[in-house]
């Protein structure tokens, strides 16, 4: 099945990808932003905050947000 | 300002929002237009080489080869950078227009999870307000994330501001009410893409909460003023953040300076900084203005310790004019002094010049 997935890490990719049937948010999060903390990531489906063994369903919107970036001072 | 409550405005919202997506949409096909022009042209060069080519080599014109061939590796090398350029330019413009739905539900997203989505008919922008922030102890209050809705449709530019609501600037730089932030412009350092992204795509509520996710962020790598040098006195001169003990006060222009700007007066030993200083004439030390004096015979500028020393050049040049001007007595003093192993009299009329010009050498 395909889910819609936005990573809001780094250039805010966005795109449709696959995932086996009874793939879990948890599961979702550790294939695809490996090396990430999850307390790191605001993980939503469908626009709403799920918890980690929440399963995924086809055509669901999942979103990674990082509740922490790093700035910076633009310098010319 | 009109504000109007957005849950009566969300729809029409939604729609201004699309229209300007898809302006920018447009604005990225033009982008792909040029991409392929250029390739277009690089094209036709080479359809004109190879004519050249072909002319040359049917007459047998060795020499004329030669700068066609340079030509030809010339425009070869051309070639994958204009392809790139298109492909780069269509990939920029593949991001899908998003719904009006996808819009909306949004904009409702972000009235729910922030609680204050306000948008202003007039000034067309749409805005939420952060909590209060306070990053390693340094209050920065709350600050208002303002999207400019009419530059959605702009290819290039940030068409967000943010504005400190309860402004607590850098001492150093009233411009500075968060380290990323200056003059309302955010530096989204690590954010910059993903904000940039979400926006072309319409994903407002993405946008506010990756901007909120910088806001509420510090990063001590590049910040424009260090929150270690937030609250510090900043120097009148340089604009560095000194801490109070490390702040000078200059007593002429009463404003304070870090210690690389200050100094102190050699004559009175109060603290000023370097732009109230002053040098003296002739001993060149550096003197507050209130030790500067200006020597009521020549009107040079000295230091009172050189005035009331006597030290003015003019003092001997007068002691000089005063004494009596005489062949006899010049010959006298002259055959005294050589005796002595003394300076000349006519060199000694030269002699404050000759001090003054030592001193100017030490400077």
């Amino acid at each position: 099945m395909k889910v819609l997935f936005i990573n809001n890490d780094g250039g805010g990719f966005a795109d449709y990808v696959e995932v086996a049937e009874g793939t879990t948010v948890e599961q979702f999060f550790g294939k695809q932003m490996p090396g990430a903390q999850s307390e790191d990531v605001l993980i939503r489906v469908n626009r709403q905050p799920v918890p980690k063994d929440h399963v995924l369903r086809e055509g669901d919107r999942v979103t990674m947000t990082p509740v922490k970036i790093e700035g910076a001072a633009w310098r010319a | 300002m009109k504000q109007c409550p957005v849950d009566r405005l969300l729809l029409r919202l939604a729609c201004r929002i699309q229209n300007e997506l898809l302006k920018l949409n447009l604005s990225r096909i033009e982008v792909v237009e040029r991409a392929i022009g250029e390739v277009l042209e690089v094209a036709a060069r080479l359809k004109a080489l190879k004519r050249r080519m072909a002319l040359c080599r049917s007459r047998g014109w060795i020499g004329g080869l030669t700068p066609l061939m340079e030509e030809a590796e010339q425009l070869a090398r051309d070639v994958p950078y204009v392809a790139t350029d298109i492909d780069r330019a269509r990939l920029a413009a593949t991001w899908a227009s998003p719904s009006l739905r996808d819009i909306y539900l949004d904009l409702q997203q972000t009235e729910d999870e922030f609680g204050d989505l306000a948008y202003d008919t007039k000034e067309q922008t749409l805005s939420v307000t952060t909590e209060a922030i306070e990053l390693e102890g340094v209050y920065l209050g709350p600050f208002e994330i303002r999207l400019d809705i009419r530059r959605l449709g702009e290819a290039r530019g940030t068409p967000y501001t943010i504005e400190a609501l309860d402004p607590h600037p850098a001492s150093s730089n009233e411009a500075v009410t968060h380290p990323h932030v200056s003059n309302g412009g955010l530096c989204a350092g690590d954010g910059g893409a993903a904000i940039h992204a979400a926006l072309a795509a319409g994903r407002i509520f993405d946008f506010f909460s990756l901007v909120q996710a910088v806001l509420t962020n510090y990063n001590p790598q590049s910040p424009y003023v260090s929150l270690d040098e937030w609250s510090g006195i900043a120097c009148h001169e340089c604009g560095y953040s000194a801490s109070q003990d490390d702040v000078y006060w200059c007593s002429v222009c009463e404003n304070d300076f870090c210690q690389d700007c200050s100094s102190y007066c050699s004559r009175c030993n109060e603290t000023v900084c370097r732009t109230c200083l002053e040098i003296c004439s002739v001993c060149e030390e550096s003197v507050c203005p209130g030790c500067l004096d200006t020597c009521p015979r020549c009107g040079r500028e000295l230091c009172r310790t050189c005035l009331e020393e006597d030290q003015c050049p003019c003092h001997e040049e007068q002691e000089e004019d005063d004494e009596p001007d005489t062949d006899e007595r010049a010959a006298e003093g002259g055959r005294e002094n050589s005796q002595a192993g003394e300076q000349h009299p006519i060199q000694a009329v030269a002699e404050p010049v000759r001090i003054e010009g030592g001193a100017r050498q030490e400077t």
